[in-house]
């Protein structure tokens, strides 16, 4: 069965394998599915950036981000509980059975990367497809040239996946810059906005390429920052948001003037995204 | 092919295809229903052929309402349709909206069933405007057959082997080219294209969509969606889970760009906040964001937002002023 890759509005089913909770205000999880069709599981291939439609049945369906690599066995999500289906997804145990239909989008385009600098920059729980695209260029680190992070959180507490942030801080073939918003005992690492941090870090545009996510807010202050330190806007990548329904090209409700957030997107370059209307 | 079927025979016929498949035909001006000797034939419906490719309700999946419940792919109906009195501009609708929904096998399942005959209105409409739009009616676009009104009787193109079938069924006898193809070139000499289309396609995307007119023209908008549910090119929907008792159902549902919840995100966020925005939304679509993608507007000229808008917001005033920015 290789539907898992078909584009329609049928979900396959998938059991939730593990639940974590990753933030201290319980509002993040992050959930480990597999489809129970073995085969399905096994065709499911991704690129990092793509999303998939979660399912709950009696809720509906929400476009969550993918934040597993595509190596890592089990798909996993980390969901903030926010509306109907998130809140609904909250409340299940291990061993349900929901619905998720993907990969779907583009996802960033990693083989054009090769040979270049990445730097990451990820605000709040925006992190999560970054995470996906980090691993996999860990993984592949002698395609690419230095790797840099810098990932910001309100507070220590809603830092996300922090085992795996202590293992990358101890790497030496990156360099992350891990901060929170403000001064909170216990914290010994950067305090100050994600922009700020960047300007502080400045990495270099030449030859590199960035990767924004966050809340509108930072990305707003983060391009300038970007801009001085040489990155055009063919060179930031960054990834789109906006209700949608069917995921699949059909529904129109993403639609940020011609460009169909699912189909078009969710990852676009700032220089393709300042010909676009400011519908996001 | 070209046949002659006189306007008595016309009766005897839908029996005849009523007797083997579901035939559907507009009953009144409201819109189309099953055959049951009824006809109004003397002008579009309200409600377009669409319905019967987006139908109002489109259960995708049912399930047991149960956490963890699976969720089982609904088959659809396989029944063999018939729809008589499709108007051209409709048939259009459908292949306009075909470009997006292709792939969908819900749209593909309807289509496979269902054979569309059409009917050339008696006369050109003084509120509508198809061959503004590039529809020339008599193509027989989108249809099985189509029927041309003429004196005493009905000149039958045959676009498809499956309306050759049908048509079968009828008394129809062979000839009547001569005088289909001469109305349809009568047809052609008088009513072309509307230049806007033309000046639409080269404009800046961005020029119309800053430009100034948009707060004027959405002001007495009130974003009421008329317009898009019987529009017979607007196909956008919504997915709603709909639980009673322990039975659960997925359904597609046709959804307005006019409301304020279509774009609104979970975080309360929404990027066509302003009424005004909805309203530029659904006209840059129709007629910029569509025309660039696949070459024609979304738009076939039925005129029935126009007829139907309780603000009187004319289309027209619209199209102007995105042509000349």
């Amino acid at each position: 069965m290789v539907s898992a890759l078909k584009k329609d509005m049928i979900p396959l089913p998938a059991k939730i394998e593990k639940v974590v909770v990753e933030t201290d205000d319980g509002l993040l999880k992050s959930f480990y599915l597999r489809l129970l069709d073995e085969e399905a599981h096994r065709g499911f291939k991704h690129t990092p950036g793509q999303f998939a439609m979660l399912s709950v049945a009696g809720k509906g369906e929400c476009p969550i981000g993918i934040a597993s690599a595509p190596s890592e066995e089990l798909i996993m999500f980390t969901v903030f509980r926010t509306g109907l289906v998130t809140d609904a997804l909250h409340r299940l145990p291990e061993g349900t059975i929901i619905g998720l239909r993907g990969p779907l989008g583009n996802g960033y385009p990693l083989e054009k990367f090769r040979g270049k600098n990445v730097v990451l920059i990820a605000g709040g729980f925006a992190v999560t497809t970054l995470r996906a695209t980090l691993v996999y260029l860990l993984e592949h680190r002698e395609d690419y040239g230095e790797i840099t992070m810098i990932y910001g959180a309100r507070n220590p507490g809603l830092l996300l996946y922090k085992e795996e942030l202590a293992a990358w801080r101890k790497r030496e073939d990156m360099k992350l810059y891990l901060t929170i918003d403000r001064e909170v005992p216990g914290w010994d690492g950067l305090v100050g906005f994600v922009p700020q941090i960047t300007e502080q870090v400045a990495p270099s545009g030449e030859n590199a390429v960035a990767l924004v996510c966050g809340p509108p807010i930072m990305i707003k202050f983060t391009l300038p920052v970007l801009e001085k330190c040489g990155f055009g806007p063919e060179q930031v990548y960054l990834s789109l948001e906006n209700r949608m329904r069917c995921g699949i090209g059909l529904c129109h409700h993403c639609n940020v003037g011609p460009f169909l957030v699912c189909r078009d997107g969710p990852v676009i370059t700032l220089a393709a995204l300042k010909r676009l209307p400011p519908e996001y | 092919m070209y046949y002659i079927l006189k306007r008595e025979d016309l009766k005897p016929w839908l029996e005849a295809i009523n007797s083997k498949y579901t035939l559907f035909v507009p009953r009144t001006r409201d819109g189309f229903g099953p055959y049951e000797g009824g006809l109004y034939l003397e002008g579009k419906t309200k409600l377009s052929a669409k319905e019967f490719f987006l139908p109002w309700r489109e259960p995708l999946l049912v399930y047991e309402a149960r956490p963890g419940a699976l969720l089982k792919v609904v088959e659809g109906p396989e029944e063999e349709r018939v729809v008589f009195g499709v108007r051209p501009c409709d048939a259009r609708g459908v292949i306009l909206i075909e470009k997006v929904f292709s792939s969908d096998p819900f749209w593909q399942k309807r289509r496979e069933a269902t054979s569309l005959i059409g009917l050339v209105c008696e006369e050109p409409g003084t509120e509508c405007f198809c061959w503004a739009m590039g529809v020339n009616p008599f193509s027989g676009e989108g249809l099985d057959l189509v029927l041309v009104p003429h004196e005493e009787v009905y000149l039958v193109k045959v676009i498809t082997e499956a309306g050759k079938k049908l048509l079968s069924l009828s008394r129809a006898e062979e000839g009547g080219e001569e005088e289909f193809l001469s109305r349809e070139k009568e047809f052609k000499a008088k009513f072309s294209v509307s230049p806007a289309v033309e000046k639409l396609r080269e404009k800046d995307l961005m020029a119309i969509y800053e430009a100034s007119f948009w707060e004027e023209l959405a002001l007495p908008c009130l974003n009421c969606g008329a317009c898009t549910f019987i529009c017979p090119t607007c196909y956008c929907f919504d997915v709603q889970d709909e639980v009673v008792g322990s039975e659960g159902v997925r359904v597609r549902l046709p959804e307005a760009c006019m409301f304020e919840l279509y774009s609104r995100h979970a975080s309360g966020h929404n990027p066509r906040r302003s009424p005004m925005a909805r309203f530029r939304n659904r006209f840059m679509h129709k007629f910029k964001y569509f025309l660039d993608e696949y070459g024609e507007p979304l738009c076939v000229g039925c005129g029935r937002c126009n007829e139907e808008c309780p603000a009187n917001i004319n289309l027209w005033d619209v199209i102007r002023a995105m042509s000349e920015v």
